[in-house]
């Protein structure tokens, strides 16, 4: 009984041995799939980039990598090897599998190819090709101008025509998509950022000339109509553009906006009939700002020439001494007023030019023209000065503090 | 008790049958279309490469290292890692038609 029991024992344990010596080899089945990826049109060679295999029918996520060439499976160039069989779940004949070259950094990879898995010892994939990212071969950016090169003149009041332009070369002859450029002040502003008339533009439209140059080659003309208040500084035009695979080049270049300074006053102002000795009604002259940098202002006066020493000339052949005629930079002052307060709320027009510290800034508001000083002007008309009187003002503008 | 006499019977039988298999793979070497596992009767061991060159019909041959599998293709002069056969050691050759293996000379 006793050798009966280990006897059963040892049979077992002999018939396990068994299957297990029989079954063993078949763990190392293996099925081989291997093919040949081109190198990029544009010179890159395929070696080390990476392939990628799945069965769509698992996911992506179930999935082998190998590399190209010499450090990859299969130790020659251009080829890649997988053992499909070492998928999760392992390849079966008729398993339609894919396969794609995927983009580790460089832009470079390739569509997916499907190869279906035989019965043979290895099955050879249709050839790949690497792709190749579109190339930026020159980004120039300049306004309309032919002089100064690389510098932006803003025009006073209105908008500057300034042009990035690009020359593509696509070796695949891919289609351009995304063609994006953005412009933008460089300590202002960065790539990414909302659009703003003084710091940052974008033009996603821009106009791809395929008939340039050589087949391949593409030159795509990017503009912005920049506002005459743009921040006067070193400015970016930030180029990019994506092939059919998405993969996208970016380039970029620096030109200069120059400080622009400008400014727009009323053509002319009328303080009214005002009676013999007696102070006019406060009349408003408004200065904007129409340049991208902050100005003081200051005033000069004449009647006929400049440095007559009077205000106006009148019809009756008197003068207003150019002392009656004043203003005031910030403050208005409603309702009549004595000459005592009219000499303590304004200032003296003077004969040659004063330049009075406004600061006034440069236009920030895209939507509203907030840039603008309103100065408050009477006159006091001194006994015996009859008839029309009429007078010049010039006002002019300099570099205010910041404005350099 | 009986039971067990037929099974080690009909085991032994089988272990019979299985040498009588492994022997005729390894003197002859005769392989059938697909997949067969080889263990070589050789003296001295010989690269992937030098076995596949004298044998154009093998497609594929693999072992099972560790966890890894490790192969060699017949695919454009050969890819793959080209590493050394020993005897006594299971190998899976794929054939596109039965074949009879020839062995490098010194074997």
């Amino acid at each position: 009984m006793f050798h009966y029991h280990y006897l059963t024992i040892i049979n077992k344990a002999f018939f396990l041995i068994l299957i297990i010596l029989l079954v063993l080899p078949f763990c190392s089945s293996a099925h081989y799939v291997v093919g040949i990826v081109n190198d990029a049109k544009d010179g890159t060679i395929a070696n080390d980039h990476e392939v990628v295999l799945w069965n769509p029918i698992n996911g992506m996520q179930d999935n082998l990598t190998d590399i190209i060439g010499v450090n990859g499976n299969s130790n020659a160039d251009n080829i890649y090897m997988f053992d499909c069989e070492q998928l999760l779940t392992p390849c079966e004949i008729d398993d339609e599998l894919k396969i794609k070259v995927f983009d580790t950094g460089g832009g470079y990879l390739s569509k997916n190819i499907s190869v279906i898995v035989t019965g043979a010892g290895f099955d050879l994939a249709n050839n790949l090709t690497l792709n190749s990212p579109p190339i930026i071969l020159s980004l120039n950016v300049d306004d309309d101008l032919t002089y100064p090169i690389n510098q932006i003149d803003l025009f006073a009041a209105s908008t500057r025509d300034v042009i990035c332009e690009a020359i593509i070369e696509e070796y695949d002859g891919d289609s351009l998509f995304n063609v994006i450029a953005e412009f933008f002040g460089e300590t202002s502003s960065f790539y990414g950022d909302s659009d703003d008339n003084n710091t940052h533009y974008t033009n996603n439209s821009c106009y791809v000339n395929d008939s340039y140059g050589t087949e391949n080659q593409s030159q795509i003309l990017c503009g912005f109509e920049v506002e005459y208040y743009a921040n006067s500084e070193n400015w970016v035009c930030n180029f990019t553009i994506e092939d059919n695979y998405s993969v996208s080049s970016d380039e970029s270049n620096s030109t200069f906006i120059n400080q622009l300074l400008s400014i727009e006053v009323n053509s002319f102002f009328d303080f009214g009939y005002v009676n013999s000795q007696a102070v006019s009604n406060e009349s408003v002259m408004n200065i904007t700002n129409m340049g991208n940098t902050k100005i003081n202002i200051s005033f000069l006066g004449y009647a006929i020439n400049e440095g007559d020493g009077f205000a106006m000339n009148c019809s009756d052949d008197g003068n207003l001494s150019i002392d009656l005629l004043k203003y005031n930079l910030t403050a208005s002052t409603f309702g009549e007023l004595t000459f005592g307060e009219f000499n303590n709320y304004y200032l003296n027009l003077t004969g040659s030019s004063a330049i009075k510290n406004t600061g006034l800034n440069f236009r920030q508001n895209d939507l509203l023209n907030e840039a603008v000083n309103s100065t408050y002007w009477r006159i006091y008309v001194p006994n015996g000065i009859t008839g029309d009187c009429q007078g010049n003002i010039v006002v002019s503008a300099t570099l205010g503090e910041e404005g350099g | 008790m009986k039971l067990n006499f037929i099974l080690l019977v009909v085991f032994s039988l089988f272990l019979i049958c299985f040498a009588v298999i492994s022997s005729i793979d390894y003197y002859s070497i005769d392989l059938v279309k697909g997949k067969n596992n080889v263990t070589f009767n050789i003296t001295n061991p010989f690269y992937a490469e030098t076995l596949v060159k004298l044998n154009p019909e093998i497609e594929a041959i693999s072992f099972q290292e560790g966890e890894e599998i490790v192969g060699y293709v017949n695919f454009f002069g050969g890819v793959g890692e080209n590493f050394v056969i020993f005897p006594n050691k299971t190998y899976e050759v794929i054939v596109k038609e039965n074949v009879s293996l020839s062995l490098p000379y010194y074997n």
